[in-house]
């Protein structure tokens, strides 16, 4: 069909003149491709750590006797549980306490006990003291405890610090 | 060592060695060296960047009508490199469309549709047809308001086909109304249907192409009737389009970057709807008459470019070596090129 | 083209499109990641308010979006939620709420201003309703009807008029919604169903509640202004107001903090707030305006600000204490002596107002009345009664607050010069026809009235400060003033 014409150049694929010009090529392509690939790693990679807590309102505090919680969800969706345990926490001047409601072991929600004095999770029967550290069951087992979030009264309002998205 | 992964290899993929090293060496017609004929492969390199980049977007994008426009405002504002990487995939769709309206005049232009290469005209007319239907599912899914009466639009200009009319709107809108099912099924044709079509026509393009070979010119340059290898030579003018691309798709987006338009709202029609610029031609011509005029004399325009390869071929057997053919091409090109324009400039007051 | 070539130009391709990329993660880098307020927090249980409202009224939630309470999460509920039983509670989509929010309501965090705010005269802005003013308003400009019940209906005047400053009473119709007559309002003493009186939203806008909005002397001037009350006028004349003008472009950003303190946040020009609210750096905020205040300007003849309490007996924060606590104020950017020196201008010329023209005016008025010389149970039907009212009311006030904020143009020819030409000119005048007509009437009683009218008169007129009016100046101050104006004649006159 067609004359096949070997180009003469291409003999000189192994020279040193063409090694050097297909060295820079090959490291640019390189370079450039991969510097894009960094660029979309970096866009599926979700965000760093770069934590801002604010503080958010959640309640009043005469709504809340003592041995009473309540449930409320952060701007990222975290679900906490804030209780009035009834005792002054040391050095905060309130007895308000805010745990994740997310039980360490496999995720369940635990609720407050105020009688006993704890929270309780009803999936494997987990249990965890006013401080939110697991005393019993499977948690306790690894040693785990309940997430915290800082608490600030201000006048009657009940401030919780959160991560904001 | 490395013989041995070799041979395992080997012994569990089975391949003619020395069928690849043929095709791969095939000798390139000397002709595609010029620029003008890399207007085939530039948008196959586009559809892939496309493929990259949607599927890098689709990590983010929530294609719900409450979620939509929110996911791609926070692509395009919040998450690093998102801004970047969103103009990246617009351009590069502007450009795709544009080099397969390039590549198409110059397969025109040069009679490369003609015997035996009709079916090829075919389904290339086919892939163009849903490289713009992918333009008009990407841009409806931002759920802006031009996304969403575009929708509505294009909805009632089908309905205007006579017999199935009602019947091709429902389809496309995914029930009576423009909603949330619309936009699901915008989604799934965007990331499933059209990609997969896509694919499917480019493997028998491609290989038509390479059964059929690259069709003569009956050129004047000495260097036309010669043949160049296939790698090194045509390889690394692919990889210089493929840089160039790179190059010029990120300048526009530094230099142009993509936006968003007020987000959707059933309640309020805005001014002045228009679709992208390369439905500019359609728009302009649907406003020259009735709904149903123009469903009828765009179907019957689309079939004609469509079937063209056949009408050439009436034409040349009735008028031998008349330049017919170009003068209806020109005046196809100036007439759309006419459309355009002036739907441009009529915005602009 | 030669292989190489080839190689060489994919090369610098590359190197192109990596620049380009290069630029890219510059561009990213730079973007501006400092947010000018933080995101809102929307809570749960104001997620379906805030979904809603966005459509419905966007400026509201966009307002509320630019306040610190959205910083906290604090939203619709934690404002507009009701209890079961309060009168203006209502189903609104599923949750009970109220549309007004009152004092009380914010005082669920706002405590301690809650209570400066009730126990201040702001928050008796209400009083108005029974007083002469509002004589005015229902009777002598609009008018009001009683049905059956003894209902009264309101007066257009009123609503849209006096009660817009100083406070409706809102009432709750049968079917839960707000009357018309008494809302929209937000005066600042009006009185709420929930029984609190005032309206936060008064000076603080809703929905953003912006500090620096609240600070503004046009705040204030929405009420604080106008013929009988120019202090926004003053205000604005003053060097104060001079002073905050030039400035105010750099100070608007720096205002909506917390802390803005005279002498330490900021240098000068004083605003409303500056120096009747606000901390300073000895002093801390205080939501009763009264509490810096020592004279009262408002009544015919002024008086101090604790006197009508102490008369009842009531035991209140001392007038001096109070002006020691405005020179506190003053003194974050002025010397002592500047202050003394300048409240004793400030007495002088409420003393002169007083004794010259509050005093007499009032004797003589409450005179022709009382001894009806004209119709007492009738007021503003007669000529003088409007010309008594503008008197103390309008240009007597107005010459008060000038001196009392410094804007002399008010306190000379807004104010005492117009008080004068409204003495000598209209009610002296209009006093002897009121006597002429009692000794022509012919009724013994009345002649009676009008002779010891027309000897209260003579002993004013020809008291020390009234009796040039009857050529009666004495030589030695006749003598100084012609001296005086020989050497001002020496001095500018033309040859």
């Amino acid at each position: 069909m067609v004359e096949h014409l070997n180009e003469s150049k291409s003999k000189d694929n192994m020279d040193r003149r063409n090694f050097l010009s297909i060295g820079v090529m090959a490291s640019s392509l390189v370079a450039a491709y991969g510097f894009f690939a960094g660029v979309v790693l970096r866009f599926l990679y979700p965000r760093g750590r770069n934590v801002t807590l604010r503080p958010m309102f959640v309640a009043f505090a005469d709504k809340i006797p003592a041995g009473e919680s309540h449930s409320f969800s952060t701007p990222r969706g975290e679900q906490v549980i804030l209780t009035n345990t009834g005792q002054l926490k040391a050095g905060q001047g309130h007895s308000f306490t805010a745990f994740s409601s997310r039980c360490p072991h496999l995720g369940c929600k635990v609720h407050y006990d105020g009688e006993g004095q704890q929270f309780i999770c009803p999936c494997h029967q987990g249990l965890f003291d006013r401080k939110g550290v697991a005393i019993s069951g499977p948690p306790a087992q690894a040693k785990q405890r309940l997430s915290e979030y800082p608490v600030e009264l201000n006048g009657n309002s009940v401030y919780v610090l959160v991560e904001v998205a | 060592m490395l013989t041995q992964a070799w041979s395992w290899f080997r012994t569990r993929v089975p391949f003619d060695e020395e069928l690849l090293r043929h095709l791969s060496a095939e000798p390139v017609s000397g002709h595609l060296k010029r620029w003008w004929w890399c207007l085939g492969g530039t948008p196959l390199y586009l559809f892939m960047l496309q493929l990259l980049t949607g599927i890098i977007l689709t990590f983010y994008y929530v294609p719900n009508p409450e979620q939509a426009y929110e996911s791609v405002q926070r692509i395009t504002m919040d998450l690093p490199f998102g801004w970047y990487l969103r103009s990246f995939h617009k351009w590069s769709s502007n450009l795709m469309i544009l080099a397969v309206v390039l590549h198409m005049m110059r397969v025109f232009f040069t009679g490369a549709y003609r015997a035996p290469r009709e079916m090829n005209w075919i389904i290339g007319f086919m892939l163009f047809g849903i490289t713009l239907l992918f333009g008009f599912t990407g841009y409806s899914l931002l759920w802006e308001q031009l996304s969403y009466w575009g929708i509505t639009v294009a909805a009632n200009i089908l309905a205007a086909t006579p017999l199935i009319g009602d019947v091709l709107a429902n389809f496309l809108r995914g029930g009576t109304e423009v909603n949330g099912n619309t936009l699901t099924r915008f989604f799934v044709f965007h990331i499933g249907v059209l990609p997969t079509l896509m694919i499917a026509l480019l493997i028998c393009h491609v290989y038509l192409i390479r059964s059929l070979g690259v069709s003569q010119l009956e050129g004047d340059r000495p260097s036309d009737t010669k043949t160049f290898p296939f790698f090194p030579d045509h390889f690394l003018t692919e990889l210089s389009i493929g840089a160039f691309l790179m190059f010029l798709i990120t300048c526009l987006a530094l230099i142009f970057p993509v936006g968003m338009g007020d987000q959707a709202n059933p309640l309020i029609t805005p001014e002045h709807i228009k679709p992208e610029w390369y439905f500019f031609w359609a728009f302009r011509w649907l406003k020259l008459m009735t709904d149903t005029n123009a469903v009828i004399t765009q179907g019957i325009f689309i079939a004609f470019i469509m079937f063209w390869p056949f009408i050439d071929g009436v034409i040349r057997r009735r008028w031998k070596n008349s330049e017919i053919s170009m003068f209806i091409g020109i005046l196809v090109v100036l007439y759309l090129l006419g459309l355009t324009v002036w739907e441009t400039v009529y915005l602009m007051h | 083209m030669s292989l190489n070539a080839k190689q060489w130009i994919v090369a610098i391709l590359a190197l192109l499109f990596l620049s380009a990329l290069l630029i890219v993660a510059w561009v990213e880098g730079g973007r501006a990641r400092v947010v000018t307020h933080p995101e809102s927090i929307v809570s749960s249980q104001n997620k379906d308010c805030v979904s809603c409202h966005e459509v419905k009224t966007p400026g509201i939630v966009g307002q509320w979006h630019e306040s610190k309470h959205s910083e906290s999460g604090i939203g619709c509920m934690e404002c507009h939620q009701a209890e079961e039983g309060e009168i203006d509670a209502f189903n609104h989509e599923g949750k009970l709420i109220a549309t007004i929010v009152s004092p009380k309501d914010c005082s669920r965090c706002h405590e301690r201003e809650f209570k400066e705010y009730q126990a201040s005269h702001h928050a008796e802005g209400g009083k108005i309703l029974g007083s002469l003013d509002n004589v005015l308003a229902e009777v002598v400009e609009g008018h009001v009807s009683f049905d059956a019940m003894g209902n009264k209906s309101s007066s257009p005047a009123a609503v849209s008029g006096c009660l817009q400053c100083h406070g409706s009473e809102v009432k709750v119709l049968e079917d839960g919604k707000l009357d018309p007559a008494t809302w929209p309002n937000t005066g600042i003493g009006r009185i709420n169903p929930d029984g609190s009186k005032g309206s936060c939203s008064a000076c603080h806008m809703r929905h953003d509640f912006d500090l620096a909005q609240s600070r503004m002397p046009e705040n204030c001037g929405r009420c604080h202004l106008g013929p009988d009350h120019p202090q926004l006028e003053v205000y604005t004349e003053s060097k104060h107001g001079i002073a905050f003008a030039a400035n105010r472009e750099r100070y608007v950003p720096l205002m909506s903090a917390k802390e803005w303190v005279p002498g330490i946040d900021y240098e000068q020009g004083p605003t409303c707030s500056s120096c009747h609210m606000s901390a300073t750096r000895n002093l801390p905020v205080t939501h009763d305006v009264g509490a810096r205040i020592s004279w009262t300007l408002r009544p015919p003849v002024s008086e101090k600000i604790d006197a009508a309490a102490k008369k009842m007996g009531k035991d209140v924060k001392p007038w001096e204490d109070r002006r020691s606590d405005m020179k506190d104020v003053c003194l974050s950017c002025h010397s002592p002596n500047w202050v003394d020196n300048w409240y004793i201008q400030f007495d002088n010329l409420v003393n002169l107002y007083n004794d010259k023209f509050g005093k007499p005016a009032t004797l003589l008025y409450k005179s022709v009345r009382s001894k009806g010389l004209i119709t007492n149970e009738i007021n503003f039907d007669d000529a003088i009664e409007f010309t008594y009212f503008f008197l103390w009311h309008h240009e007597g006030r107005r010459a008060r607050h000038g001196a009392a904020m410094m804007g002399p143009d008010y306190t000379q020819w807004h104010g005492m010069f117009e008080v004068a030409h409204r003495f000598y000119m209209e009610f002296v005048p209009e006093l002897k026809e009121i006597i002429e007509a009692g000794v022509k009437s012919g009724d013994p009683k009345l002649v009676k009235s009008a002779h010891e009218v027309e000897k209260q008169l003579d002993e004013v007129l020809n008291s020390e400060m009234h009796r040039w009016f009857l050529g009666k100046m004495d030589d030695k101050a006749k003598a100084a003033r012609d001296k005086a104006r020989k050497e001002f004649k020496k001095r500018y006159a033309r040859e």
